[in-house]
């Protein structure tokens, strides 16, 4: 156990102390997957109740977070995106009965992952937000915005833009 | 996978819609559908104020003529609150629901920013995205199973009954099973229905007042033909989904396998039990439950006994001191549920009324938190039992003790802040409604979940939205609710079964996941992955070496289109139609790296 998280911290170092170095005109880019009968329909009530956060966030709507594949998160980072976050229904409230609890697995697993390859777990973030709580879905996009401007671009887009 | 084949590139028509002001505003419609404009590569872009007003479904079908679009995107609404009203529109012109797309421009995008680069940039990144959709989307036929006729309800009260019988009268073969060993359910125990003080439902008199009218006949249940009654029975596997359902039924001497098209719930629900509150000497023989009264005063009424007044359980004196508990078991965080029952205020107030007309000189007292009566008519019913001399007492009752044969009930009077000690001869509590033991494993069962509260819920959307799943839950089953409301609901589930399953073939038009055998390694994680048992894994043989396999199958009647399945599946054998790895991979690409 020693051994492995000295490995962790190491390679930490990669990622997450290049905020200094962002570009001016940089903003964080953050893919959000939402599921349909919860967060989705809550960032809708956030646009409607006139709630502001990044633009830069971009949805995606799939119908359960339990859907979203470990490929799709990997693949959102490896494209580049700043963070990646994951809305579903408050647990025990899943519309298809139990989906989040496999969505908050994954996502504990692919923050493992990340840690692996050097990046900073915190860019991946889940959150339980309901149909209505529009408050809480255009906070936490700017919240996670804020810990993702500390954090720095996305190294692997850098190396990809070089 | 017969019936599939790859999209490769579509005619798509772009409306953006520039219906709201503030989108006029911050995105120009007009000139984002010019920029977005490229024929070349087949996308047509429009923002007409025709797309908002009355003879926007002309103006569409002149633009797919003029365009021969196969898709049609607009910008504009969410896919939530506007979804189906595209598609219908979308139908139409002939186009499927698999091929609109919605850009949530209004909700999710310009309310978002002030920036105008900003916005736009984000506009046109969920534009393309949605473009990308349909373009990387798969055709899927729409998929028709053939419908079973006859239909199955499940619990013989009146909720039961009526739909029963209404199906029957559509000219349908109904089997009713019910666990016990009579219809009727806690309906038929009750004297009488509150507010209406009629008699209790079949009973034999010669009026036929409201409620009466209202409630299905128990005689008129068992004699249809088409119903075939199985007492004495319960469900024991459900297999198959709307349109195909084969089910066990087991009784003592047989099992029997029904095939139905459609399921109704009508299990009930059951009260609750008063004796874990030890503080209320429950085990009292003259502490009873509300229902435990109405068995008092039916036998009085049964065997002609009117002219005698109701005597009490343990020595058979006529009781002077009658007081009624509310919410035992009810609105409590220690005990039963904090869900109100809807129905005992009601039921107590009438019960206390009759009592009080049939011993006049008695005290009968209700103690209660909160009077609650949903119901027409309740509050003249409230008030004639105040102006016949029934007391109510606000506040809860604590403890009950056995004193000199009688009992003492201890509370705190809220109307005067005090503490109080009363005595009483006869408790009748009003306790809680819970749901039926089993109904978790019959949910399980149907594939469908459960409320917070452990009904088969009503605000769940078996009920309201998807027919398809072709399970309905009506009366108790899903929640506490009055007679009136409960037959009503059965007649509804009639009405909908029968409008479903009148077409003969069910269209499945969702999203349905599906299987690609060719990958499928048959290790069955997705089938531990369903919650709705709608993925098995098959047997089957190759032909060629002889050598045994299994693959994955998916009952499109079972599935709800959630996605946990492809998610899971190691090889991606798995995909949900309208999420495919495609579409998602190509929207995540957009998404993430569109503006560098």
């Amino acid at each position: 156990m020693a051994d492995s998280s000295k490995g962790k911290e190491k390679k930490k170092t990669t990622d997450g102390a290049t905020g200094g170095d962002a570009p001016k005109d940089w903003n964080p880019r953050i893919v959000g997957f939402l599921c349909n009968w919860c967060s989705y329909t809550g960032a809708d009530l956030a646009g409607v109740s006139r709630l502001q956060y990044t633009p830069e966030f971009i949805p995606i709507r799939v119908m359960c977070s339990g859907s979203v594949d470990v490929a799709y998160i990997l693949k959102a980072f490896l494209e580049g995106a700043d963070g990646v976050l994951i809305g579903g229904c408050h647990l025990g409230d899943c519309h298809y009965l139990n989906g989040n609890y496999k969505a908050r697995r994954r996502v504990a697993v692919v923050k493992e992952v990340m840690e692996g390859v050097g990046l900073d777990p915190r860019r991946l973030h889940l959150e339980w937000i309901s149909a209505s709580e529009s408050g809480k879905f255009a906070k936490t996009v700017s919240t996670f915005d804020e810990t993702l401007r500390q954090l720095g671009p996305n190294p692997l887009a850098k190396e990809r833009l070089l | 996978m017969p019936g599939l084949r790859k999209v490769d590139r579509l005619k798509k028509l772009l409306l953006i819609l520039p219906c709201d002001e503030e989108m006029e505003g911050l995105l120009d419609p007009e000139s984002l559908a010019e920029e977005m404009n490229d024929p070349e590569n087949w996308v047509f872009a429009r923002s007409d104020p025709r797309l908002c007003g009355p003879d926007r479904s002309d103006y569409i079908a002149d633009l797919v003529k003029e365009t021969e679009a196969q898709a049609i995107i607009v910008g504009g609404p969410s896919d939530r609150t506007h979804g189906s009203v595209w598609r219908q529109e979308a139908s139409l012109v002939g186009i499927p629901p698999d091929r609109v797309e919605l850009v949530p421009l209004v909700q999710q995008c310009i309310y978002v920013t002030d920036e105008k680069d900003a916005a736009r940039r984000r506009a046109k990144i969920m534009i393309e995205s949605a473009l990308a959709r349909v373009d990387t989307g798969i055709d899927r036929a729409v998929e028709r199973v053939k419908a079973m006729q006859a239909v199955l309800v499940i619990g013989g009260g009146v909720a039961g009954m009526q739909a029963a019988w209404d199906l029957a009268d559509f000219g349908r073969q109904v089997y009713l099973v019910e666990r016990t060993g009579e219809l009727g359910g806690r309906a038929h125990q009750l004297s009488r229905t509150y507010p209406t003080q009629d008699c209790k439902p079949d009973g034999c008199c010669p009026q036929s007042c409201r409620d009466c009218q209202f409630t299905p006949r128990i005689d008129l249940v068992t004699s249809h033909p088409l119903i075939e009654l199985l007492l004495e029975s319960e469900v024991r596997s459900v297999k198959g989904g709307i349109g195909g359902y084969q089910i066990e039924v087991h009784s003592p001497e047989t099992s029997r396998l029904l095939e139905v098209g459609a399921i109704v719930v009508a299990t009930g629900n059951v009260m609750f039990d008063a004796g874990e509150m030890g503080e209320l000497s429950p085990w009292h023989p003259d502490v009873i439950s509300f229902l435990e009264l109405e068995k008092l005063i039916d036998w009085q009424r049964k065997e002609d006994r009117a002219w005698e007044p109701l005597r009490r359980p343990s020595d058979g004196k006529v009781p002077k001191n009658i007081h009624f508990l509310q919410c035992v078991g009810s609105r409590d965080e220690h005990h039963g549920t904090i869900e109100c029952s809807l129905v005992c205020c009601t039921y107590a107030v009438g019960q206390a009324k009759d009592l009080k007309d049939m011993l006049p000189d008695a005290t009968v007292a209700i103690h209660y938190m909160d009077m609650r009566g949903p119901y027409r008519g309740f509050e003249r019913h409230y008030l004639e039992a105040q102006e016949s001399g029934v007391l109510f007492m606000r506040g809860r009752v604590v403890e009950i003790e056995p004193d000199n044969g009688n009992l003492m009930l201890s509370y705190e009077d809220i109307d005067i802040g005090e503490p109080v000690t009363m005595e009483a001869d006869l408790v009748v509590l009003s306790v809680g409604q819970l749901p039926t033991p089993g109904t978790a494993e019959l949910a399980q069962m149907l594939g469908v979940p459960l409320d917070d509260d452990g009904y088969i819920g009503e605000d769940n959307t078996t009920y309201s939205l998807w027919d398809r799943r072709g399970v309905y839950v009506v009366g108790c089953a899903a929640g506490p609710r009055g007679i009136r409301y409960s037959v009503r609901d059965g007649r509804e589930a009639a009405l909908s079964i029968d409008a479903v399953l009148r077409r003969t073939q069910i269209e499945l038009a969702d999203n349905i996941a599906e299987v690609d055998d060719e990958r499928c390694v048959g290790c069955g994680q997705c089938v531990e992955s369903c919650e709705y048992g709608a993925v098995t894994l098959e047997e089957r043989t190759d032909l060629q070496t002889g050598r045994k396999y299994r693959v994955a199958i998916v009952d499109p009647r079972r599935c709800w289109g959630c996605g946990n399945c492809h998610a899971t599946c190691p090889s991606t054998a798995i995909r949900l139609s309208g999420f495919s790895d495609d579409q998602l991979v190509r929207q995540v690409e957009l998404a993430s790296g569109g503006h560098r």
